[in-house]
């Protein structure tokens, strides 16, 4: 059996997914956090089913990748019952497309989540009256704490052994005419989803769909195109408008007979985007946010940085005089221990207290408050709002913002902010800028980095957009409310990142600082060093960084960990000026992403684009880096 | 772009209000039936309406 998890964007349908299945979804306040769709086995009554996260969509008729997905599971893919998903505080928008989906002839069973919300909102709903009027059961939920998760699915899986499915909302007389005329038309059972359905979203223009019929029964596709016409004749707006239109009027008149707005209890957090959006102290609070931010990742770390990379030197110093002296052994041991310690001390103290803050700003719906007060800022580095998404996304990791990309509906947007997310320095990169630079030379030359790096990024997003001009409208984003996160979730988020660290990323840095120990007793490096000589000449950084940044590509932390075994310290500032630890950390933050990036990137944009952005990122670091060389030389 | 004002309900006859909007030619925020959405400057020069 498997079960659909449908709902508009930021309703909560990864929350109850994570609720049901541990922690396997990114869950965000704001729209697109999910772009393709997850799995899990579920155990109802005994019995194993299987649910399936969708992305959040606000209609079936998707504009971008991520909301195409849902249309094409139906297609594709047997549902047997779909659990939809709708935020009680929005209950138009989300009946708009339980409408939809009743269309589709599959059992459905509803959702209203988020009623703690509701209720302080002061908004009442009548679930039974609600249920009979759709015909469909009906469930309270508030997934975040939970409540009504057993109920719904329950209830589903009922729904689904007896195959109840419901009758469709009828539509004005004109586009029911239109829809029958096509709906006969179709052959039978060659669809999943309802010959009406099919019929409906082709007088909607789904390009897909058209397509596919096209192909398969071109003598439909005719007939689709008159029908359209004739009703853009009749009532002088198209099609797609016209159904938009009609499931509107009927899900208001729906929800005014099931809800009663009571009065509210918030005010508070209404009043809350007159400061956090203002004109200008919208842009102090957001600093001053960013900054308390910044200077927390950098207080928690340093304070544990310190201690344990004295504790491990002091270590390694006692193990290799156990094992006297400079053999094989000793070399591969004291690898390993930097490997070790190099997690521990430099990755971990500041990845933890950085992705939980990044969370919790994530959960409260503040991401998309950024995205509104730098709209005007992405428009001169020919991006707009929405690509703040996988920019934000970029600084927890680049694979998931590349991801991200998707909820952008042109393809020019999807790369430039694709090849302009990479250089956001990920987790990894900041523990290079926290690890090496911070460490040593203060807080604000790490501050200073990141402010650079959003510079080199907003030029050279400028100087793309003069080859490739922008030609999207621009921004359309919908603005989630502030929530309190839980305590619950956000760990959650944080554990979901920091165990992919400490499995998989972290064993590889440990392999990496052994092999590169091996690679320095038979003298191999400085061969791989002579690779990577023209970037460190130019930059007039030591020969011997050229083979941590050749590991560096697998994972950015070896970038810094492998640095220790490359110097044989950890003592940094005693091999390394402070120009050549900046000039080196800022070409680390910039070029070629790491190779789970450059897969991600060959996935969603393909090969030509993966080389593209991956030269590119090799061009800027270098110029980037220079710039800086030469500007610390005139100081 | 149509489709997607639409499926946010920004559709023909629909009250909209305008909230706030952002400094230096930025986005526009506006409400449609108890929803925030947040609508760039260019997107919004391409939605006509009428004051009420």
């Amino acid at each position: 059996m498997r079960i659909a998890l449908v709902g508009q964007p930021n309703c909560g349908k990864s929350t109850l997914f994570n609720q049901v299945a541990g922690y396997k979804a990114e869950t965000g306040n704001f729209a697109g956090t999910t772009v393709n769709y997850k799995e899990t086995k579920l155990r109802i009554l005994g019995e194993v089913a299987e649910l399936v996260d969708l992305p959040g969509t606000y209609t079936l008729l998707g504009t971008n990748p991520a909301e195409r997905v849902v249309l094409d599971y139906f297609i594709d893919k047997k549902v047997d019952v779909i659990v939809n998903v709708i935020d009680a505080t929005h209950l138009v928008q989300g009946l708009i497309l339980t409408l939809e989906l009743t269309e589709l002839g599959l059992p459905i069973v509803l959702a209203v989540n988020m009623m703690d919300e509701a209720s302080r909102q002061g908004i009442k709903i009548d679930g039974e009256n609600l249920s009979e009027l759709l015909g469909i059961p009906v469930f309270p939920m508030i997934a975040s704490r939970g409540q009504g998760i057993r109920e719904t699915f329950t209830e589903s899986w009922r729904a689904a052994k007896n195959g109840r499915t419901v009758d469709p909302a009828k539509y004005r007389l004109e586009i029911e005419q239109a829809v029958e005329h096509i709906r006969k038309q179709i052959p039978e059972s060659d669809f999943r989803i309802s010959r009406r359905a099919v019929a409906i979203k082709l007088l909607e223009g789904d390009p897909a769909l058209n397509a596919k019929i096209a192909v398969d029964y071109p003598e439909i596709t005719s007939d689709v195109q008159e029908k359209a016409d004739r009703l853009c004749h009749l009532l002088s707006r198209q099609a797609v408008w016209l159904v938009a239109a009609e499931r509107q009027n009927l899900a208001r008149k729906i929800a005014a007979q099931i809800a009663e707005q009571g009065e509210s209890y918030i005010s508070l957090r209404d009043r809350l985007d007159d400061y956090l959006l203002h004109p200008f102290w919208g842009y102090v609070f957001l600093f001053l946010i960013i900054g308390v931010f910044f200077l927390a990742v950098y207080g928690i770390g340093g304070a544990i940085e310190g201690p344990v990379l004295d504790f491990f030197e002091g270590f390694s110093e006692r193990v290799s005089s156990l094992l006297n002296g400079s053999g094989l052994l000793s070399q591969l041991i004291s690898g390993i221990i930097q490997g070790i310690s190099g997690g521990l001390a430099i990755v971990l103290p500041y990845l933890v207290p950085f992705l939980l803050g990044l969370g919790f700003l994530e959960d409260i719906g503040y991401l998309t408050r950024i995205a509104f007060l730098m709209d005007a800022l992405m428009h001169r580095m020919g991006l707009h709002g929405k690509a703040i998404v996988p920019f934000i996304l970029g600084y927890g990791c680049s694979v998931p913002a590349i991801m991200s990309t998707r909820i952008m509906e042109e393809r020019r947007d999807r790369f430039l902010s694709a090849a302009l997310a990479t250089m956001i320095p990920c987790a990894a990169r900041l523990s290079v800028i926290f690890g090496l630079a911070a460490f040593y030379l203060g807080p604000w030359v790490a501050a200073s980095i990141y402010f650079y790096n959003l510079l080199v990024i907003a030029v050279t997003g400028r100087i793309i957009t003069k080859f490739m001009p922008e030609d999207s409208p621009g921004l359309i984003l919908e603005m989630p409310v502030y929530r309190m996160p839980t305590l619950r979730t956000v760990t959650a988020k944080a554990w979901f990142r920091i165990r992919e660290f400490v499995f998989e990323a972290w064993p590889i840095l440990i392999i990496g600082s052994a092999v590169l120990a091996l690679l320095n007793f038979y003298s191999v490096t400085p061969f791989l060093d002579q690779l990577f000589r023209p970037f460190t000449y130019l930059l007039g950084i030591p020969a011997e960084v050229g083979t941590p940044l050749i590991f560096g590509i697998f994972r950015k932390e070896l970038s810094l960990i492998m640095l220790a075994q490359a110097f044989g310290t950890t003592q940094f500032a005693a091999v390394m000026t402070p120009e050549q630890i900046i000039s080196y950390t800022v070409f680390v933050v910039f070029y070629i992403p790491c190779l789970a990036t450059m897969v991600t990137i060959k996935n969603e944009l393909g090969w030509k684009d993966m080389w593209l952005i991956t030269g590119l990122s090799l061009v800027v670091a270098l110029a980037a880096a220079l710039v800086v060389r030469l500007g610390l030389m005139l100081v | 772009m149509e489709r997607r004002l639409s499926q946010l309900g920004l559709l023909p006859g629909n009250k909209v209000r305008i909230i706030r909007s952002a400094p230096f030619r930025g986005p526009l925020l506006v409400e449609v039936d108890g929803r925030e959405i947040v609508l760039g400057r260019g997107v919004a020069s391409h939605v006509c309406v009428e004051n009420l």
